[in-house]
């Protein structure tokens, strides 16, 4: 296999790299893949739950992006629209043949960047309690939350990729958002009782 | 008592720093280019083998087109000698058992001269010069069932 080189243009535009990649240019094509690999990776681990999947679906994504190059058009779509429409799909599809989660086990970097051991492993225990009530939620929740609050794709954007309006993403926005802190509440809830107990105990 | 959704934001800030830097293992992006260059690199080969595949396409019509010509010109020699023939009917030698109900046959082709012929005790043939053309029935033991003579 030959090595990649990215070309020294980290400015040049998707469409320009896209109109590169269907002419065969490989360190185009690489370039795309270096610029949006992230976010399709983990727009999928948030939706599955398990980093296996999402590399799997890191990979049919930008297979279908280089099959599909030459019939891109841009005036269309922006290219991190059809990079997430595609993902959308390739995860759903994932989700409804495995149909179950697996747990993510990531290292956040919270314990490294905490000024304390304990107020790092608080923060790493809250951010992995919002995972989890992330996955939890339905997955037209799930996804505009990831979209919109975690990736920062704009309104329009994340229509656009899902399929449906505005207003649509708005309103399920609000319910996501609610239904999560009604579920980190519950979760803080044990999580504090627990810790009454350890300190009882101690 | 804190804005559940400033609290919301704030962990959603703190999700999205502490994932900023999460992308897919360098092994996905060399799957991904190792796809890229089988789907370029065979495309070459590719339009050799169509190449290849033409050739051989034109020698084999070639070929076709050559053998159907020369079997159209015995046929059609043959179809002059035949009214000739016609007029001889074939001899038929029965030999051994006769053929079975349902047994499963074969017919063996084949061009001798009509001296051999005469040689293995056939007589009906003794007149014949030149080559005849045989038919031979064959059973499913392996026997000669009949004989066709077409002089």
């Amino acid at each position: 296999m030959q090595d990649i080189e990215v070309p020294d243009s980290p400015g040049e535009s998707d469409q320009a790299l896209i109109q590169r990649t269907a002419a065969g240019d490989r360190e185009a094509f690489a370039t795309l893949y270096r610029r949006h690999q992230g976010a399709v990776y983990r727009f999928a681990r948030l939706m599955t739950g398990s980093a296996a999947t999402a590399e799997d679906v890191v990979q049919e994504v930008f297979l279908a992006l280089m099959k599909d190059a030459a019939r891109y058009d841009a005036g269309r779509a922006a290219l991190t629209t059809y990079l997430f429409g595609m993902a959308r799909r390739v995860t759903r599809r994932r989700l409804l043949r495995e149909r179950r989660f697996v747990e993510i086990n990531v290292s956040d970097g919270a314990l490294d960047r905490a000024p304390n051991a304990s107020e790092a492993l608080e923060r790493s225990d809250t951010l992995q309690r919002l995972r989890d009530a992330i996955l939890s939620l339905p997955s037209r929740y799930r996804e505009v939350v990831v979209l919109c609050d975690l990736e920062g794709v704009t309104y329009e954007t994340a229509a656009a990729s899902i399929g449906c309006a505005i207003g649509t993403i708005r309103s399920r926005l609000h319910r996501a958002r609610q239904l999560l802190a009604t579920k980190l509440r519950r979760a803080d809830g044990r999580c504090t009782g627990t810790r009454a107990v350890m300190r009882c105990a101690v | 008592m804190t804005n559940p959704d400033q609290n919301l934001s704030a962990l959603f800030d703190a999700l999205r720093h502490a994932e900023s830097d999460d992308s897919a293992p360098p092994h996905v992006e060399s799957a991904v280019m190792k796809a890229w260059d089988a789907s370029h690199a065979p495309a070459v080969s590719s339009v050799r083998v169509t190449a290849a595949s033409w050739v051989a396409s034109l020698a084999a019509a070639a070929v076709l087109a050559i053998g159907l010509t020369v079997v159209g010109g015995r046929l059609r020699s043959a179809a002059v000698v035949t009214p000739s023939l016609v007029a001889e009917a074939p001899t038929v030698i029965l030999v051994g058992e006769p053929v079975r109900d349902g047994e499963q046959i074969r017919l063996v082709r084949m061009r001798m001269p009509a001296s051999a012929l005469h040689t293995l005790g056939v007589t009906s043939t003794a007149a014949l010069q030149g080559d005849v053309d045989i038919d031979v029935i064959v059973g499913e033991d392996g026997v000669a069932r009949a004989l066709s003579l077409n002089p």
